[in-house]
């Protein structure tokens, strides 16, 4: 344990000068940016479902920068060591690999914790803000956030790997291009591909429908999926095992 | 007792084999020259002694104890290393990222400072290394390898980039780290004039082979001193001696060194068949030229 926080201390002091806070800054600005588009939409604020509304749109656009803000952070912290080779200080300092790899993505991994906390204290805030009356669902935002965070430990230990694999970060970065576009568009045409594709699982997290009753579009909420939580935490836990032994480019 | 030793080491990329040392042997307190061409594989021995790439087969032995998966951890504690070109984080300090290797290797923060001292880069301790000149990082990279003074240190071209007086001065601290310091060192370069200076035994590698291995002396009294004759018929000179390894080299006969009382019979046996002797003399090759030749002959012991 003293050995994984010396580790971890290590990795700090690395990012000292570190872009991360713009890149968080950025995805703030525009979940904040979508929500207030949505607000202008006529719906109730008095009931629970405005709620539901704002984050429907929240977690709409998390297909569409999510995988890339992952992917971005993710190569950054890898290419920090891919930069002048610092792999073989690391491989020969004799500390095991696999510790050198679980510390690493825990560092990064905890600011996307960060983030996500931080964005629905803003979306509560922002929501209270425009005039939403009703009480917060706390249950379902609650398994809203931690399907969002496995969904992104899945989505970020793929990144992790592709990027310890490939020294040239912009493989990663096109992945996540291509994945969020392909995740917007599974959401549209299938849902057997929405289940097999990563980039496409945010939508399991939606939960407003818009039923149409003769001329009017009525909202109604479907139950939470938790297939998402699930899938996530096996394929991040596969994506773990097999990084852990990855043979590292250099 | 061997530091490091190679057994029946090979190392293979697809049906490439860049490496294939059938005996290594570096005794402890000794400063090992590896020397090579480019291709030669020196770089891939280094790089699997300190552990950063596997050997295909055969064993390496470091302090005796056979290096693999159990122990490697262990092990790499005792080796600090420079390969190939310097690696350091550029928006750290020099002394930032000397902290983080001895924090990795579990050493003191004095000796952080003792190898920003020793590699004269205690001045620009607070710089960051982005700022750093191609001989400072060097000298950064030297510092990594140095740092607490690891049972054995493994540097591939130590002097690149560096300028002549510290160059001199890298030398002078590699050819005393053994005694000063109770270590081993490995070490390969291009400049042989410059290993020479540095290195007590020297393994010459070629094609993935070692050639030979063995004391500098011994290497240069084998295949570098000639006798250079200039006489008045070279090559009637050459077709009546008949000796072994005898060229005609820009008017000159080369015969490789041979004892006096040979060389007395020679010049005896020319001028009884009326050939005048001009000039004879003795010439050592440096250790530049003897290995050119070497690895362009391919000897082998």
């Amino acid at each position: 344990m003293k050995n994984l926080i010396m580790l971890y201390n290590i990795e700090r002091k690395k990012f000292i000068q570190n872009r991360f806070i713009f890149i968080f800054a950025i995805y703030l600005l525009i979940n904040l940016f979508i929500c207030g588009l949505q607000v202008r939409n006529n719906f109730d604020k008095s009931t629970q479902i405005a709620w539901y509304m704002l984050f429907e749109a929240s977690i709409f656009i998390k297909v569409i920068i999510c995988p890339i803000m992952i992917a971005s952070i993710v190569s950054y912290s890898v290419q920090v060591e891919h930069n002048n080779n610092m792999w073989k200080i690391l491989k020969s300092s004799g500390v095991p690999f696999d510790k050198l790899f679980i510390v690493k993505f825990i560092y990064i991994f905890k600011k996307f914790i960060l983030v996500y906390i931080i964005e629905f204290l803003i979306i509560y805030v922002f929501g209270k803000v425009c005039g939403i009356t009703s009480s917060f669902p706390i249950i379902d935002s609650f398994k809203k956030l931690i399907g969002i965070i496995i969904i992104t430990f899945s989505i970020s230990m793929l990144h992790y790997l592709i990027s310890l694999y490939f020294s040239n970060q912009v493989i990663s970065l096109s992945v996540s291009i291509v994945g969020s576009l392909m995740g917007i568009i599974s959401i549209f045409i299938s849902k057997v591909l929405m289940y097999l594709f990563v980039y496409s699982w945010f939508g399991f997290l939606m939960q407003v429908d818009f039923v149409k009753s003769l001329d009017v579009f009525n909202i109604s909420l479907r139950e939470l999926s938790l297939y998402p939580i699930f899938a996530g935490l096996i394929l991040g836990t596969i994506l773990f095992v097999i990084g852990k032994n990855i043979e590292v480019c250099d | 007792m061997e530091a490091i030793k190679l057994k029946n080491v090979s190392k293979k990329y697809g049906k490439n084999i860049v490496v294939d040392i059938e005996e290594l042997n570096i005794e402890k307190r000794q400063v090992y020259g590896l020397i090579g061409p480019n291709g030669a594989g020196k770089s891939t021995i280094m790089k699997m002694i300190c552990g950063l790439t596997q050997s295909t087969s055969g064993e390496i032995l470091i302090d005796d104890d056979s290096f693999n998966k159990k122990n490697r951890n262990e092990t790499l504690k005792k080796i600090g290393s420079l390969i190939e070109s310097p690696s350091y984080y550029e928006n750290l300090s020099g002394y930032e990222n000397l902290t983080i290797v001895r924090k990795l290797k579990n050493l003191k923060d004095e000796d952080v400072f003792n190898a920003l001292e020793i590699v004269g880069l205690i001045k620009h301790k607070d710089k960051l290394v982005k700022h750093y000149s191609l001989g400072m990082k060097q000298r950064l990279g030297i510092a990594m390898a140095i740092i607490g003074i690891p049972k054995i240190i493994v540097l591939d071209e130590p002097t690149n980039g560096l300028d002549p007086k510290v160059r001199e001065e890298i030398r002078t601290l590699i050819r005393n780290l053994p005694l000063k310091y109770d270590t081993t060192v490995m070490v390969s370069s291009h400049a042989l004039d410059e290993i020479e200076r540095m290195v007590n035994k020297i393994g010459i590698i070629d094609k993935g082979k070692l050639l030979f291995q063995g004391e500098i002396n011994e290497f240069k009294s084998k295949y570098s001193s000639f006798i250079y004759l200039r006489t008045s018929n070279n090559k009637k000179a050459v077709n009546l001696l008949n000796l072994k390894d005898m060229v005609i080299e820009n008017d000159y006969i080369k015969i490789p060194i041979l004892p006096d009382e040979m060389i007395a019979k020679i010049i005896y046996k020319l001028i009884s068949e009326n050939i005048n002797v001009y000039r004879i003399y003795e010439k050592d090759k440096s250790l530049e030229e003897l290995f050119i030749e070497f690895t362009e002959r391919g000897l082998i012991e």
